[in-house]
């Protein structure tokens, strides 16, 4: 499978994720061109603000090294990550700690983007990982709007936040 | 949180304990560095009685410089010699550069209705402060240059000259940063790019609610800050890891009491039902891993409550009431909202951001983080633009146990 095709199955996680009213991130990882992960956000299940798409296919992916009895750096070495958000500081810190091979993301994260657009995290790593943005943006960005959309931008502080609670990615 | 006042802060320091360190207030590089100076026309005014008059009328033509006195010892300032509103492109040795010409001044000055002749024919260029002092001390230095209209930030002035806690509250992060490094004696195995260990303390009542220490051998997301924020969740009806210990038999997270899994599921129950945040009071706190609950904990005494205790309580709903009602409005899933952490070493990104998604109020760390640490080494995080959460940072706290506890666990882990 190419790039744009696995980002379409990034895309219908993000969706699903929308559904039950998380975050609409969705994330693989691709291992020899095998999926051994498939994730989103599942902040408001977990009651953990880090349980990020990326993070639970991180675990995932332990998983799989432990029940295939892998070497996880070197699987998380070979790994493309395709995800349909720029990830988020947290998240890049830790792909870049595990070295992963490829990060291949859908539309940029104002927010809290770690790649480019709040901290460039790479840096702080000398990461090898090689970062491509830009795939199916547009699609992955109508989703995150449609999460968002309930909020009213002009709504005093307090309201504010009640509404963005279960809204971060 | 209690924010007691300067008065206040100067009661509770009659007694000064002899204490090794200072919490040193991380802070974003605008409180630190003085804004830099820029390039101005001034002009040179001819009479005295004029002043007034010539200052009203450029102000109104030519707004800007409200951080600065518009006109002193006879000097007015007129523009920015890069004031791209005025500017216009002209060559010069240099190559193009957009700046404004005296020449173009004087005509945009007249265009405007501004009467040349209370000025001296040549305009002089200077340098003056390019923004506003945020600080007293920025303050002082910059008005030897020119003088400013300065208002002083109570609060940061606070957090600058360590009034913001009193004697009281020191004590008790000196004792909650003790339990950091009782825990990162105890367990942690982290590596150079993030290691220690990390106590989340509630400040309304003092109770620690989860104890971690880096555990990157067995998960290599397992970094204190992380485990510690998955702990609160646990606590609190959520929570994403299984924790396992191979050498205990059954062993999952260890807590004070055996009622407590029954508890957690009452509580876990109740917080989905109603979205509000449950406390089980015996459950905590939650240590990862399990050897670290038998660390004798410091006595609960709440962190912020100063003010009620100085008596004022007839005052109707007094200020740490108030912040708590607030507390329990914020409630969610970012289940660390209003807490303290406290924290060995400066966290890495990955954990920095962990607990800025988690919503903390307050980081308290005891050496600085020279690799990757992103709360005053290698960047500001919280003061980095955008982020729609932003918590306070101090580092220093107990500086001397939490390097000596380092070097103890690095040398401990490579043999
Ligand atoms: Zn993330
Ligand atoms: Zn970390």
């Amino acid at each position: 499978m190419d790039i744009l095709s696995w980002m379409d199955v990034a895309l219908q996680k993000a969706n699903e994720s929308l559904k039950i009213g998380e975050v609409p991130v969705g994330c693989l990882f691709i291992y020899n061109s095998n999926v051994i992960a498939v994730g989103n956000n599942t902040v408001n299940k977990t009651h953990n603000a880090t349980r990020h798409a990326e993070i639970n296919c991180i675990d995932q992916v332990l998983e799989f090294c432990k029940t295939k009895n892998l070497d996880y750096k070197s699987v998380f070495y070979d790994i493309d990550v395709i995800v349909t958000v720029e990830p988020c500081i947290m998240c890049m810190s830790a792909l870049c700690q595990l070295q992963v091979h490829n990060v291949i993301y859908g539309c940029r994260n104002d927010r809290f983007g770690g790649c480019i657009s709040v901290f460039e995290v790479p840096k702080l790593y000398n990461s090898r990982t090689k970062i491509i943005g830009g795939t199916r943006g547009s699609e992955a960005m109508i989703l995150l709007k449609e999460f968002y959309k309930g909020t009213n931008p002009n709504a005093p502080e307090s309201k504010m936040k009640k509404n963005r609670k279960k809204k971060e990615t | 949180m209690a924010i007691t006042s300067p008065k206040d802060a100067k009661e509770g320091k009659v007694e000064t304990a002899a204490r090794s360190w200072i919490a040193k207030p991380i802070l974003s590089s605008e409180f630190v560095d003085d804004p830099p100076l820029e390039d101005v026309y001034v002009g040179l005014i001819r009479k005295k009685k004029d002043i007034s008059i010539a200052i009203q009328r450029v102000s109104s033509i030519l707004p800007g410089f409200h951080h600065l006195k518009r006109c002193f010892s006879e000097k007015l300032l007129l523009a920015p010699v890069n004031c791209t509103e005025l500017s216009t492109e002209r060559e010069d040795s240099s190559g193009k550069e957009r700046s404004l010409t005296e020449d173009k001044l004087r005509t945009v000055l007249r265009e405007r209705g501004f009467d040349l002749s209370l000025l001296k024919d040549d305009f002089q260029m200077i340098k003056v402060p390019a923004r506003a002092a945020k600080t007293k001390a920025q303050a002082m230095r910059l008005s030897n240059i020119w003088p400013l209209n300065f208002h002083p930030d109570v609060n940061v002035e606070r957090l600058i000259d360590g009034s913001v806690f009193t004697e009281y509250q020191l004590g008790l992060i000196e004792r909650y940063m003790n339990v950091a490094v009782q825990a990162a004696r105890l367990g942690a195995v982290g590596n150079a790019n993030c290691n220690g260990s990390a106590v989340i303390v509630d400040p309304e009542d003092g109770r620690i609610l989860a104890i971690a220490a880096s555990k990157i051998d067995q998960h290599p997301m397992w970094h204190a800050a992380m485990l510690a924020v998955d702990l609160v969740a646990k606590l609190q009806g959520g929570g994403a890891w299984e924790f396992e210990e191979k050498s205990t038999q059954k062993d999952t997270v260890a807590s004070k009491t055996s009622k407590s899994i029954d508890q957690r599921e009452a509580a876990n129950r109740l917080t989905k039902e109603t979205g509000i945040k449950r406390k089980c009071i015996e459950d905590t706190p939650l240590c990862y891993p399990t050897s670290l609950s038998k660390i004798s904990l410091p006595k609960e005494e709440s962190l912020e409550c100063i003010v009620v205790r100085r008596g004022r309580r007839n005052n109707g709903s007094t200020k740490s009431e108030k912040i708590a009602a607030t507390n329990a409005e914020k409630c969610g899933p970012y289940l660390c909202t209003g807490y303290w952490i406290f924290l060995l070493r400066e966290p890495c990104p990955l954990c920095a951001m962990a607990l800025l998604h988690s919503r903390v109020l307050r980081i308290f760390y005891g050496i600085p983080n020279e690799n990757t640490g992103v709360l005053g080494s290698k960047t500001v995080l919280h003061a980095v633009p955008g982020l729609n959460h932003r918590y306070q940072v101090w580092s220093g706290v107990l500086e001397q146990e939490c390097r000596q506890a380092l070097q103890d666990i690095e040398h401990r882990n490579t043999n």
